[in-house]
């Protein structure tokens, strides 16, 4: 009983072949490549078994392209469990780098305290010895420079809270929400005049948090970025589309230069050097949209101002307001 | 505001304990001030172990500065072990920390702290949230019967 031929041999190769290879490899190329095989192989076995030299219905004909049948299963198995476990260890190794990066931002606010308490001590206890030496400046400035990494720090820690943390949603009046931020951001509070809410607010699905440091961030760039002796101005509306709504803030500012709309969603970018700033606001805006299923955007013409806009889903007509409510106890 | 109460500031870097050290002195808090440097000596210092059996040296505080992040044992591993102490159920715990995560908030608070403050980023800060402890914790708060 000569059952092995060369034929046979061939047979065997074609389905021990892929799936050793993808045993081996779990890179996508190889394993996009290792699918289409084993599609190819799922059909090659019908043919094959038309072309072979043995009788079709032979018992032995069924069970060779049963074998390649489970050569071709075996092949997907093994892709899809690689896949599965190169994902797992991508996200583990992800959280890794998230956690790592949250801890060091927060180990190096110590140092940066500690810089600028003792610049403050030399300041205060050896004022009299700086005076008319440019030693004052030196430490004034050593003392600034740290309040501005301390507020980068605590921008980066922020967007990475938001990156990795639960964001759940729930319905939201941003109406009220915006206005009593206006009432009570120190920020805000100064330009409040300038700030107008006009038309009805419908309901947002939204995270209270995340919406609060979008809008905290919209309305403070608005305020921040106008040209020098120039009052702001700053319109929010909402306008209802389907099962979304885009809440609108125009300023009257400095406006952003055409091409520059999607950078400045970027972590890190400022386009303006004569302000102050970390270049995470819009950063932090974007990632918190996203977290809430929502989208972001800008348009805007150099010294015309810009529109900024957000688009969240529409919260349920049916909701509730519950007693609790702090937002809605407001009215 | 009675003398005797102690302070004892759990803090692991020397700087901070350097600048509140200042800051109680820019306060005028003149109460005996104790440092320790770690979790489990923290708990050795309240529990009265071996090498601070000398209560007079080192009297048991009325109120505890705490640091969360600690070596060997946690700010809240150390405020944890105190809340099982009926022996120290007086004593005053604010916790003193740079984390402003809500998860660290929400578990000091469910051991029992306090208060909890973020450590402040300036001279002027520090001596601001000194004055007030001074005069909330250590004046106008009743302090349970500790002597």
């Amino acid at each position: 009983l000569d059952l092995i031929t060369d034929y046979e041999y061939s047979m065997a190769l074609l389905y021990l072949v892929p799936v050793a290879m993808t045993a081996t490899r779990a890179v996508l190329r190889w394993t996009l490549a290792m699918v289409v095989y084993a599609a190819a192989t799922w059909f090659l076995a019908d043919y094959l078994a038309i072309a072979s030299p043995m009788p079709r219905q032979s018992a032995l004909s069924l069970v060779w392209i049963g074998l390649i049948r489970l050569g071709t299963l075996a092949v997907v198995g093994v892709v899809v469990l690689r896949n599965q476990r190169t994902l797992q260890k991508l996200r583990a190794a992800i959280a890794e780098l998230e956690a790592f990066s949250h801890s060091l931002a927060h180990d190096m606010r110590a140092p940066l305290r500690a810089m600028r308490s003792y610049a403050e001590i030399l300041i205060r206890e050896q004022s009299p010895a700086l005076e008319k030496t440019p030693g004052r400046d030196y430490l004034q400035r050593i003392v600034s420079a740290c309040a501005r990494m301390d507020t980068l720090i605590l921008d980066m820690l922020e967007y990475s809270r938001l990156a990795r943390g639960e964001v759940p949603l729930e319905p939201v009046d941003a109406g009220a929400l915006v206005r009593r931020m206006v009432a009570s951001y120190p920020n805000l509070q100064a330009h409040q005049s300038g700030i107008h809410l006009e038309g009805e607010f419908p309901l947002l699905l939204a995270n209270k948090a995340a919406l609060v440091q979008c809008v905290s961030n919209l309305l403070g760039n608005a305020v921040k970025f106008v040209a020098p002796g120039t009052t702001p101005q700053v319109r929010v509306w909402a306008e209802k589309r389907d099962r979304t709504v885009r809440l609108w803030f125009e300023d009257n500012g400095i406006g952003i230069e055409k091409g520059s709309e999607r950078r400045i969603f970027q972590l890190f970018q400022r386009l303006n050097a004569g302000y102050e700033g970390t270049g995470v606001g819009l950063g932090i805006v974007r990632k918190a949209v996203e977290r809430m299923g929502g989208e972001v955007g800008v348009e805007s013409e150099p010294g015309q101002g810009s529109r900024f806009w957000l688009q969240l889903k529409a919260a349920d007509k049916h909701y509730e307001p519950s007693p609790l409510h702090p937002l809605r106890r407001r009215r | 505001m009675n003398q005797a109460l102690c302070i004892l500031y759990v803090e692991d870097d020397e700087n901070d304990v350097f600048f509140m050290q200042r800051a109680l002195d820019q306060a005028g808090v003149t109460n005996p001030f104790r440092v320790v440097n770690d979790g489990q000596i923290a708990i050795d210092y309240l529990a009265g172990a071996a090498a601070f059996a000398d209560r007079i040296q080192f009297p048991v505080p009325s109120l505890v500065l705490l640091d969360l992040k600690l070596p060997r044992k946690s700010g809240l591993q150390v405020l944890a072990w105190v809340r099982q102490q009926p022996a120290l159920l007086g004593v005053v715990i604010i916790v003193l920390s740079s984390s402003s995560q809500q998860g660290d908030i929400e578990q000091a608070y469910a051991l029992g702290a306090n208060a909890y403050v973020l450590k402040p980023p300036s001279e002027q800060a520090r001596t601001d949230l000194v004055r007030a402890i001074k005069a909330f914790w250590l004046t106008f708060n009743e302090k349970a019967g500790q002597h």
